[in-house]
């Protein structure tokens, strides 16, 4: 190996200390560190930074108006698309958001938020949104959804639809003879001085129709009947009835696949207010809170 | 053998470690800043022309593939062909629910979501239950009776020349004119209005069930409102916008080229 040789085999040695490689070292990872730092710092959101984001068309102290918002009220006023529009279509339109935001920056610094009753409004309805953002992004699992199926199983079901021709008894019968009048009915014949209500006259009603029509004494004796049937004498607003079935469909469970999106927006709708609750208990814990002394 | 390059074993092995590391940092953040730049390019463009300039379509397929598996599949579906057990859209048909199917649309429906909570989302229309109390039922709406439901479930058939009972089609089309006040949101010849998100009834493609009467006739008792997640809080701007262009692809070549 000749001398130069040498030196070059030196200069490979990296476990071998030199000050001049340290340095350079050391400064390159100072550079880059401070670069890295930099780019992070500058780009960050809600960082005060030199220039305007892309997603953003501007920022007005700082709070961004965003482009999809701009694309939105472009095709709004002007029906056309960012392509399409004019300089003096973008500038109106972008002059007008600046205005809103500042007017919007405005009214909170005079406090309109906690004065306006319809500010306050919307306020407490954004605030309690995005509380519960998350839990309306977030897609339930399958196994979540059938466990609240099952669990509120009655929600989920088809309003049952009846039937039911309302006999109306004569004044005044007593229990014994309107149960004979009621066996009479029964054997498919009617007997004189039986009434037939006009309840029903367009055919089968739902069942919270029939609940409102029939009374809750009378669709309590109709609903457990068969088609067919007919219901002992009900006594109901002073009189005796007697119902005859033509037609009770009952409620039908519905499964998942039926009833999918009021399934989702209930269980959705369920964690929400659950959340909110827990909101509402930590912001109040966490207040200074004084009641007057007459309403403690 | 020129002996001048020769470098020890172990030396050339550092040195190469050190070069592979390097290449590495050096290749993520040629990455990051081209992965910036493509998301710049996505979200300064007129969303309009992202179907049309191949180098944006290109970032935004690339991009918007995997965010539309990680976000919308779960409902839509992997290749977009929708979900009717769920009332999740077919999204590779040219039927659209909301707007005329624009990127722009289709961000906003990303951003803000459908019945989601928020209040820039689209939530002005919602399908009542007729088959309820009236107090359960929106302000304004009557409950319908079994046969008004039928009735209008044969004027729905009748539409695609399906009705079974042509005097009960007849009573259903002024239940849908009048009292039903079906026509508010699906308009009086049925065709809906994507202004407001009522879907057209008179064509062969269904949101929810399979256009049988039993599947009509439940969607009126019971009422209908889906509802798509708003993705504003949660997403980044350039994989909204990616993720819109994505899905208004779908119907086209292009969408369906950048599924497989």
């Amino acid at each position: 190996m000749t001398q130069m040789d040498a030196v070059d085999v030196q200069k490979w040695r990296l476990l071998r200390p030199g000050p001049r490689r340290s340095l350079f070292f050391a400064a390159t990872g100072a550079v880059l560190g401070l670069a890295i730092a930099g780019y992070g710092l500058f780009t960050a959101q809600g960082t005060r930074i030199a220039g305007v984001s892309p997603e953003n068309v501007a920022l007005v102290n700082q709070v961004p108006i965003l482009r999809s918002d701009f694309v939105a009220q472009l095709r709004a006023v002007h029906d056309v698309s960012l392509g399409d529009a004019t300089p003096k279509q973008r500038r109106e339109v972008l002059d007008s958001m600046i205005r809103e935001e500042l007017y919007v920056q405005r009214g909170l610094e005079l406090g309109r938020a906690t004065d306006d009753v319809d500010v306050r409004t919307a306020l407490v309805a954004s605030t309690e949104a995005s509380t519960v953002a998350d839990v309306l992004v977030a897609m339930p699992t399958d196994r979540e959804l059938t466990e609240y199926h099952r669990a509120h199983a009655d929600r989920y079901s088809t309003e049952g639809s009846i039937q039911v021709d309302d006999l109306l008894l004569p004044v005044n019968e007593t229990l014994e003879t309107a149960a004979r009048l009621r066996d009479t009915i029964s054997s498919g014949d009617r007997p004189a001085g039986v009434s037939q209500s006009s309840l029903f006259a367009n055919g089968p009603e739902y069942y919270f129709a029939a609940r409102i029509h029939l009374g809750p004494v009378l669709f309590a004796a109709a609903t457990p009947l068969e088609r067919g049937q007919t219901s002992p004498p009900v006594l109901s607003a002073g009189r005796w009835h007697v119902l005859v079935i033509r037609l009770n469909a009952r409620p039908r469970p519905l499964p998942i696949a039926e009833v999918y999106d009021r399934l989702l927006g209930d269980l959705r709708r369920d964690k929400s207010a659950r959340l909110e609750e827990a909101n509402a208990r930590f912001l109040r814990r966490r207040a200074d809170i004084q009641i007057a002394d007459d309403l403690q | 053998m020129n002996k001048r390059f020769l470098i020890p074993r172990s030396r050339l092995r550092n040195a190469i470690g050190i070069a592979v590391l390097m290449s590495a940092a050096a290749a993520a953040s040629l990455h990051q800043i081209m992965r910036r730049a493509d998301r710049a390019a996505l979200l300064l463009a007129d969303p309009e022309v992202l179907l049309t300039d191949r180098r944006l379509s290109l970032i935004a397929m690339r991009r918007g593939r995997p965010v539309y598996l990680h976000a919308c599949a779960s409902c839509h579906g992997e290749n977009g062909q929708g979900d009717r057990s769920r009332g999740a859209p077919d999204l590779t048909d040219q039927e659209h629910l909301y707007g005329q199917g624009h990127v722009a649309e289709i961000e906003r429906i990303v951003l803000h979501g459908i019945r989601s909570g928020d209040t820039r989302g689209w939530h002005l229309s919602s399908m009542p239950a007729f088959a309820r109390r009236p107090s359960e039922v929106e302000a304004g709406i009557n409950p319908l009776s079994p046969a008004e439901v039928q009735d209008v479930t044969q004027y729905l058939l009748s539409l695609r020349q399906r009705q079974t009972d042509g005097d009960a089609a007849k009573r259903g089309r002024l239940i849908f004119t009048t009292r039903g006040a079906c026509y508010d949101c699906h308009g009086e010849d049925a065709k809906g209005d994507t202004a407001i998100g009522g879907p057209n009834l008179g064509d062969d493609i269904w949101l929810h069930g399979d256009g049988s009467a039993a599947s009509i006739a439940q969607s009126i008792e019971a009422g209908r409102a889906g509802v798509c997640p708003a993705f504003g809080n949660s997403m980044d701007a350039g994989d909204v916008r990616a993720v819109a262009a994505f899905v208004a692809a779908m119907p086209s070549q292009l969408g369906q080229g950048a599924m497989r």
